[in-house]
């Protein structure tokens, strides 16, 4: 007690000052309208372009003072932080990602609806059907696409094929020609890869807003499933994301089934060498898949309203404008969301992307539901029991059904 | 160094005189009201002073971005407060007390903080609804649908994830434990004691074996998994070249094997069980090395064997170090959500492997069940708290090995 006597106008001082320091703001918070803070999942060689986008948007007349901050997150976390970061009341101002996420954002009240704010009718349908929800539109698409597509190495098979009966004739001969690991990589177990597939056999995950995973397209879809990896040991087991993308790096498979967010990281490995074309006719059915289409969308948090809305608001208009759309599909590969520059010949000379416009142009628009996140749920744990084994696939869906039902009894009562 | 970070540092400057400013005007709070109680100016003193000085100190905190009407109420509660704790320092305080408390109160503050409001509000959202569907009207409204007990009945009545039930999850989760725990110390005892023996290079084994758990987990776990896929990994790689030079290997039964899919839980343990050894050995090392060495020698001099002064020196004189370190590791164990997440959360088809607490991590962060995984949680806490008490009443942890 004695000390606290003695230095009692020190440690008066010492208060003041500390309540000084406390009371400081960085300087770039002084004035939070002039902050745009950015969350963004995609990967490393998007960076660059991102900031450049970033950056040339902070020269524009206007925006002299200021500051974006970009905040990287793996998808999965970004969906995860974003929500909790809401319920914290701190969202980040703008997130862009892909739009599966837009539908239990918009549910839980975490993004705007955008109608009004910005002239949609220039965007693609393919590029505003995923983020249509209820009548609204929650996201402003940055790019179209997120499709899955047949990409190939030249260096190892010239063509691609284009029926599964095609697939599997050159196959065998592919792997003992070339040493191959395996002829094909994909991530069974990731119910996005079953969507082509599924439509191949006629099938959709949805009626309306109730799963369909209990049918006969499913069971032969699935059955597909098991006939390429154990009966042609086509494809490899236990290879998830990581494991398809290292091997079709590495040249031990010749093709893979990817996404466009994969084309800019394959193109600058392989040059020339790599190849783009749809998914293999379902020689059996006669059908060719359909994958699901989205693309990469700006989604803006509830809490943003006022000048920074505005800001906000131009920012998407800058990103979507002619000129960075087709830079945009230059350096990454990506297809454009406004809807007149899909015919630009400058897309269209590019084999790569014509390839995947090609692909993008019968692929399905995916729904923005909240359903679909407890099919993505249960489709991805009974799919890789049946792709294991360790059930029947009749057993399997039924379960995979029932799970799903579930689910979205749950989150919906 | 860039503004980004200055800007950084200049934050958590901020952040650390705040704390320091908390931690004063706390100190200077108990001083007066310690010291001057029972002095005539001391009650309206500190009933104009105090209250004002919560509501300054909110300001600070979370900024000007609470209503008026919320700015009266913490002043009134705060009014309230300070009217009941200075009656309570006026007619019941004990100066004599002023320094323990003074010194205790900057880490009781911050435990409260930072572990009962979390309980507390685990507490609430146990016992009401927050899911997707009711996110929206909650942050906007503040309103929760009150479901009773309804949430603890699903927790033992509903898999937290497709199939598996909760008794499974803790069959298997008591299983888990047991395993890992028992090969940690069994391995660690057996490291350490090698270790304390007078051996040539024996700084270097100790280096070496202690790299897995210095190494961040996530690095160390993932290696591993990598280690274990089933055509690129190293174990199988060995084992298939095994089964090559020596045939006769395939034929009893040897072959490579699909440790993510197919044996899941295994491959997990022995990951875990890799990782958890070197803190037991370096724990039951330090124990051993405290162990006078005139208990050996007296040992020595009654004739008892190796095993006998292992049994009757090194057990019961280790059981100080190794009892909180087993208490520990069990808890660690059981809430151990690293490991299995890293190695299963990425691939689709399993559950074989989940815990109760990687179960509960998915049930609230990948299918939005918050209200369902606060009971969860809850629910696992009184288990872990009971085991905890049980096993230190057990093995008589907290005693002296000299009581």
């Amino acid at each position: 007690m004695g000390i606290v006597k003695k230095y009692r106008a020190l440690f008066l001082l010492l208060a003041a000052s500390l309540a000084g320091v406390a009371c400081l703001r960085p300087p770039g918070q002084k004035n939070d309208a002039n902050t745009l803070v950015v969350w963004e999942q995609e990967d490393a060689l998007v960076a660059p372009f991102l900031d450049s986008i970033l950056n040339e948007f902070k020269k524009q007349p206007g925006n002299e003072n200021l500051s974006i901050q970009r905040v990287h997150y793996h998808t999965e976390d970004l969906r995860q932080q974003f929500q909790t970061a809401s319920i914290a009341g701190s969202p980040p101002d703008i997130i862009i990602g892909p739009p599966d996420m837009a539908g239990v954002f918009a549910v839980s009240g975490f993004i705007l609806p955008l109608d009004g704010l910005f002239d949609f009718s220039q965007y693609s349908k393919q590029a505003l059907g995923p983020v249509t929800m209820d009548g609204k539109i929650w996201g402003v698409p940055t790019s179209v696409g997120n499709h899955l597509m047949l990409l190939y190495n030249k260096k190892l098979a010239p063509q691609a094929p284009q029926s599964t009966e095609e697939l599997f004739k050159v196959c065998p001969g592919l792997v003992r020609g070339k040493n191959l690991s395996y002829c094909l990589a994909y991530d069974m177990n990731e119910p996005y890869w079953l969507i082509p597939w599924l439509t191949a056999f006629g099938g959709w995950p949805l009626d309306g807003n109730n799963p369909t995973l209990d049918t006969p397209a499913m069971l032969a879809a699935v059955k597909f499933y098991l006939e390429l990896r154990y009966d042609r040991k086509l494809v490899p087991m236990e290879c998830d994301y990581n494991c398809m993308d290292s091997l079709f790096k590495e040249e031990k498979v010749a093709f893979i089934i990817n996404g466009d967010w994969a084309l800019a990281d394959y193109r600058s490995r392989m040059g020339d060498n790599l190849g783009a074309a749809r998914i293999p006719k379902m020689s059996s059915t006669g059908r060719w898949p359909s994958p699901m289409v989205g693309g990469k969308d700006m989604m803006f948090s509830s809490k943003l309203s006022g000048a920074k809305l505005e800001t906000a608001k131009k920012l998407a208009v800058f990103f979507t404008s002619d000129e960075n759309q087709l830079r945009q599909a230059r350096e990454l590969y990506r297809i454009p969301s406004v809807s007149r520059l899909a015919a630009a010949p400058e897309l269209q000379r590019d084999a790569l992307l014509k390839g995947s416009i090609e692909q993008m142009q019968v692929a399905s628009p995916m729904p923005m539901l909240t359903e679909l996140r407890a099919i993505w749920d249960s489709g991805r744990h009974y799919l890789g029991g049946i792709t294991q084994k360790k059930m029947t696939p009749e057993d399997g869906l039924r379960r995979m059904q029932k799970d799903c039902e579930g689910k979205i009894q749950e989150m919906m009562r | 160094m860039n503004s980004q970070v200055l800007l950084s540092l200049l934050e958590v400057l901020q952040m650390v005189g705040f704390v320091a400013f908390v931690t004063l005007w706390i100190e200077a709070y108990l001083y007066v009201h310690f010291n001057f109680p029972k002095k005539s100016w001391f009650l309206p003193a500190v009933l104009s002073v105090v209250p004002f000085a919560v509501l300054l100190l909110v300001l600070v905190a979370v900024g000007p971005v609470i209503t008026v009407g919320q700015a009266v109420n913490i002043y009134l509660y705060s009014l309230l407060a300070e009217a009941l704790l200075s009656s309570f320092f006026r007619y019941k305080g004990d100066k004599k007390l002023a320094l323990p408390y003074m010194l205790i109160m900057p880490g009781f503050v911050g435990l409260a903080l930072l572990i009962a409001y979390p309980l507390v509000f685990e507490v609430y959202l146990a016992f009401h609804d927050l899911k997707l569907t009711t996110l929206k009207v909650w942050s906007e409204t503040g309103y929760l649908p009150f479901v009773n007990f309804e949430h603890f009945y699903d927790v033992f009545t509903k898999s937290p994830l497709s199939e598996v039930s909760f008794w499974q999850l803790l069959g298997r989760t008591l299983w888990w434990t047991v395993v890992n725990v028992f090969f940690h110390v069994a391995g660690g005892l057996a490291l350490a004691l090698l270790l304390n023996n007078e051996i040539r290079l024996r700084g270097l084994y100790r280096t070496l074996l202690v790299i897995p758990w210095a190494m961040p987990c996530v690095v160390a776990v993932l290696a591993m998994r990598g280690e274990f896929h089933s055509e690129y990994g190293f174990i199988n790689i060995m084992i298939g070249r095994l089964t090559d030079a020596f045939p006769m290997l395939a034929q009893l039964g040897m072959h490579k094997v699909q440790w993510l899919s197919q044996h899941a839980f295994l491959t997990c343990t022995i990951i875990n069980v890799w990782l958890g050894i070197p803190f037991m050995m370096v724990v039951i090392l330090g124990g051993l090395q405290s162990i006078p060495k005139s208990y050996y020698e007296a040992a020595s001099i009654d004739g008892a064997s190796r095993f006998q002064k292992f049994r009757h020196v090194t057990l019961p004189l280790l059981r100080p170090v190794l009892a909180p370190a087993v208490t520990l590791g069990t808890v660690w164990t059981f809430n151990n959500i690293n490991v299995i997440y890293l190695v299963t959360g990425q691939s689709g088809g399993t559950e074989e492997a989940d815990i109760l607490v990687s179960a509960l991590y998915k049930a609230a962060f990948t299918f939005n069940r918050f209200s369902y995984s606060a009971a969860f949680a809850l629910v696992i806490f009184v288990l872990l708290a009971v085991i905890s008490l049980m096993w230190l009443k057990f093995s008589k942890g907290t005693e002296s090995a000299y009581d």
